[in-house]
């Protein structure tokens, strides 16, 4: 996980930002990998995350000056909420399959060629097994382990309550964790390096 | 408490441990999330970086963000497109230097090996072009046909500027900084629409607007049939009215305001008034024809189009003039109605953006009308806007717009309910080609629209309300009342209705027979990602955590007839009040939906306070104040103060009408530092005293008509 911005540190930061580009940057490279892969887990193709993301920041500086602090994890429930709204509007779920060359890389430190493909694989395949939870759990776990919200953070982008979003999340988890632990045992290809 | 919780806690705590450390906690699925994390490449994210950071920079020197907002691309396809220009520029200068080995060489191919030889030995240096420039106009921005550049050069900076051009590309037309291009723009008209980027030419301009005033006889022959002549004076036109001619088509806008988002804030926007009017005369009428003297422009155009016009010139809103995008030197046929289902469009409405919840009431194959709200602003001759009084959100309260400023408008007269998708939240309608794009228009615009049921034996589902019969005092009197009406109760040419008081949300005690009162309805509105609407995870007999309730003014001027029923005005269960007919049916249907809805004081019945006006848009009013804030407190005339105004929140799911929840007080600022005048002396908390305080006029109206609706107030002193 990234280290948090301190609070009064990123409050600054935003105020500047609206004016001063390297303020911007600071929170752009904080918040950037987040929505990618947040936005990654949610499209699939890198080509189209990339379009969504761009949009995304985009909007997100037109808005800036609308944006008003509120403490800490503000700036990150807002951000995202821009970002869950622009998904939304502009990207439907598609059941078609990915392939490969079509994913983004994965975040890893030092793995081989091999194993960066099987890594992608593995993506895809979590992936299309996160789509068979129903959509309010899966944007929960998209949020959680992508975005790396906090449970209140996550109720703040979806105006729920904080305890909904626990058992979700939960729920969400324990359902897959059985599925998916079926599917290994029938499929070992499928376990991770 | 959660029974889940015990369970739920180890498990979000391992998960944030594992999202914090990516140490894997056991669970094969949640590892492998954390192991399976996408990232950017690092170009793109670098190259989108770069392109923020100067849109920031644009952005704080004051640069428009259109400019850059083009350049906010990531793919590769769209990075070509931004690459396009520079592409044409190598381009040339290849072409050039291809051009001039040709010459070298006499004309001859060069050698193949020769050209090697160039490449191997050409210096890294970077080369000047040898392209000689010239300096033309070009747009900055995309510009409308009918576009009107500004009289001065500087008004002219952001919208056009110069850019430089190779000589032998530049059109015979174009504007050119030596010949002052820019200063040959100032106060023209535009023909054409014009691109960002596009060199503007003097063919795209129209003529001098000088020329452009042909006077011509109004002919009631010119006049379609379904189409009336209006006219309207041209001092509250702005735009292109000295560049239309009579035969050319005009649209006509006026400023809209119109309120949306979650605090009901006001929105600003140019909203279309009239497409494609026809213009049939200019300048001054005869005396023959009307009275009216002063310069005029006589327009045909639909009636119901006259009819807004007609108001707009009455409350003398300024409304802005263009040329319509669609002219053609083709006069307009008249359009025959179309047969039912002939031709007919689907429109999908989000069903967030319907002020009159449709989702209980109205079933597919039902027809519908559909009616838009929209509230003018006016704007005066300084072309600054008037401030509308705040809008107090989320109150069981008519929201103090001045009445004359709202129109409800109806869009589809017709429209039948196709479908109800419920996983989406939207209604698709059928309606006529003409009428979706005004339709569209409005969903753009996120204009909320209410549906009402036009077919009567729709309400037959529905629990019919208690109405009273259509009476007027001729046949009242005329007709002895065996359960007990009262002749003479309801006013000549209105009908009365009785409210069942389980249905409106406020307090009425402060009420009483023959005050004039505004109704609201209260309604629901749902920032719901449609994702979620299939989630069978949702428990759909609650409230959404993501909905809140709206208030809408849809009677004004209503009277109480009684604090009791029509027949038994000792009923404490009801209240009846007098409508116009048109009125009674459409509250006829809220009432059968039950919907909740609010009486507050009339607005246009506000307080007469004693007012003086200042300097500097400011006022002296003298109000009573019902108590400090917390604690008591020292007022003497140096204050500076809030007032804050103390108002019941209730909260309401239409899906049950049982959900009343208990009122929450809230207390709204609706006046900001004011300063006092007068008053001093010791305040106890519950006092009632009067002051003396200077305010702006903008916050004048909001103050009247918390005082007309009892509203308890409140001095908050401010800091020095």
């Amino acid at each position: 996980m990234r280290v948090p911005l301190n609070p009064e540190y990123e409050q600054q930061l935003i105020r500047d930002a609206r004016s001063n580009p390297d303020a911007f940057r600071e929170l752009y490279r904080h918040y950037f990998p987040r929505i990618y892969a947040y936005v990654a887990y949610r499209v699939g193709r890198a080509g189209e995350t990339e379009d969504l993301v761009a949009d995304i920041f985009v909007k997100v500086v037109e808005s800036l000056d609308t944006f008003e602090y509120r403490g800490a994890g503000s700036f990150a429930a807002w951000i995202f909420r821009i970002t869950h709204n622009h998904v939304s509007q502009f990207y439907r779920g598609r059941a078609d399959l990915l392939s490969i060359d079509e994913v983004s890389d994965i975040i890893s430190d030092d793995l081989s060629p091999d194993q960066t493909i099987i890594r992608k694989e593995q993506f895809i395949h979590l992936r299309s097994l996160l789509q068979t939870l129903s959509p309010r759990r899966q944007e929960i776990i998209r949020l959680k382990f992508f975005g790396e919200l906090r449970n209140q953070e996550i109720a703040a982008v979806l105006g729920l309550d904080e305890r909904t979003i626990a058992s979700h999340l939960c729920r969400g988890i324990e359902d897959l964790a059985q599925r998916y632990e079926a599917e290994i045992s029938r499929n070992p290809s499928h376990e991770p390096e | 408490m959660n029974p889940n919780e015990n369970h739920e806690a180890p498990l979000t705590q391992q998960i944030d441990r594992l999202i914090e450390t990516h140490h894997p906690i056991g669970v094969p699925v949640a590892d492998d999330f954390a192991a399976t994390i996408p990232q950017a490449r690092p170009d793109f994210q670098q190259q989108l970086e770069d392109r923020l950071t100067a849109q920031i920079q644009f952005a704080s020197q004051g640069d428009e963000k259109l400019a850059v907002r083009t350049t906010s691309i990531s793919n590769a396809s769209r990075s070509r497109r931004s690459y396009i220009p520079l592409t044409l520029a190598v381009a040339m200068v290849a072409v050039i230097l291809v051009g001039s080995v040709l010459l070298s060489s006499g004309g001859k191919a060069p050698d193949l090996n020769l050209a090697l030889l160039i490449d191997e030995t050409v210096t890294p240096t970077p080369q000047a072009t040898p392209v000689r420039m010239v300096n033309v106009v070009i747009a900055l921005q995309n510009l409308s046909r009918g576009y009107r550049f500004p009289s001065t050069i500087a008004e002219l900076g952001g919208i056009v500027g110069y850019a430089p051009w190779p000589e032998s590309a530049v059109p015979l037309s174009a504007l050119v900084q030596d010949q002052n291009g820019l200063e040959q723009l100032a106060g023209r008209v535009l023909r054409t629409d014009v691109f960002r980027e596009q060199i503007i030419l003097t063919s795209t301009l129209a003529a001098d607007p000088t020329h452009t005033l042909v006077p011509a006889p109004i002919s009631a022959a010119g006049l379609i049939s379904n189409r009336v002549a209006i006219a309207l004076p041209i001092n509250l036109l702005t735009g292109m009215t000295d560049a239309v001619q009579v035969g050319v088509q005009v649209d006509i806008s006026a400023l809209v305001t119109f309120m949306g988002g979650k605090n009901s804030h006001l929105d600003v926007m140019l909203q279309k008034i009239v497409r494609n009017a026809r213009v049939m005369h200019l300048g001054d009428y005869t005396p023959a024809i009307l009275t009216a003297t002063s310069d005029m422009l006589i327009l045909s155009v639909l009636r119901d189009e006259a009819e807004t016009l007609a108001w707009l010139v009455s409350a003398e809103i300024p409304m802005t003039l263009e040329l319509s995008a669609d002219d053609s030197s083709t006069p307009i046929v008249d359009q025959p109605i179309p047969e039912w289902h002939d031709s007919r469009s689907m429109v999908t409405i989000p069903i967030q953006q319907i002020i009159s919840l449709v989702g209980d009431g109205v079933q597919e194959g039902d027809h519908v009308g559909i009616t838009a709200e929209f509230i003018f602003a006016n704007v005066k001759g300084d072309n600054t806007l008037q401030v509308i009084p705040t809008n107090v959100p989320g109150i069981m309260m008519s929201t103090p717009i001045p009445k004359t400023l709202t129109v409800s408008k109806v869009i589809v007269e017709d429209a039948e309910v196709m479908s109800i998708n419920s996983d989406d939240n939207t209604v698709t309608v059928a309606v006529s080609s003409q009428e979706e794009n005004t339709l569209r228009w409005l969903l753009d615009a996120k204009i909320p629209l209410a549906l009402k049921p036009i077919d009567p034996n729709y309400l037959s589902t529905i629990a019919p309300p208690v109405l009273a019969p259509e009476v007027t005092i001729s046949n009242a009197e005329a007709t002895a009342n065996p359960s007990g009406f009262q002749p003479g109760l309801i006013p000549p040419g209105q009908r009365g209705a009785e409210i069942d008081r389980d249905l409106i949300t406020n307090d009425l005690s402060s009420f009483k027979a023959n005050d004039t009162v505004d109704i609201a309805i209260s309604f629901l509105t749902i920032n719901k990602n449609p994702e979620f609407a299939s989630d069978p995870g949702v428990d759909n007999t609650t409230m959404p955590d993501n909905a809140y309730v709206a208030t809408k003014t849809v009677f004004t001027n209503v009277k109480i007839l009684t604090m009791g029923g029509i027949r038994n005005q000792a009923d404490t269960h009801l209240i009846a009040v007098a409508l116009n007919p048109e009125d009674a049916d459409l509250l006829t249907w809220i009432l059968a939906a039950h919907m909740p809805i609010a009486l507050s004081v009339a607005h246009s019945d506000a307080n007469d306070l004693t007012v003086e006006n200042l300097a500097d848009g400011k006022v002296t009013v003298e109000i009573p104040v019902k108590s400090l804030t917390s604690e008591e407190g020292y007022i003497q005339a140096s204050n500076t103060v809030n007032i804050l105004a103390r108002m019941n929140f209730t909260n309401y799911d239409p899906n049950d009408p049982g959900s009343l929840e208990p009122r929450k007080l809230v207390s709204q600022i609706i006046v900001r530092d004011a300063e006092m005048t007068s008053s001093s002396g010791t305040v106890n908390a519950g006092d009632v005293m009067r002051v003396k305080l200077i305010i702006a006029q903008d916050e004048l109206s909001t103050l009247e008509w918390a005082l007309k609706a009892n509203i308890p107030l409140t001095l908050q002193l401010r800091p020095k």
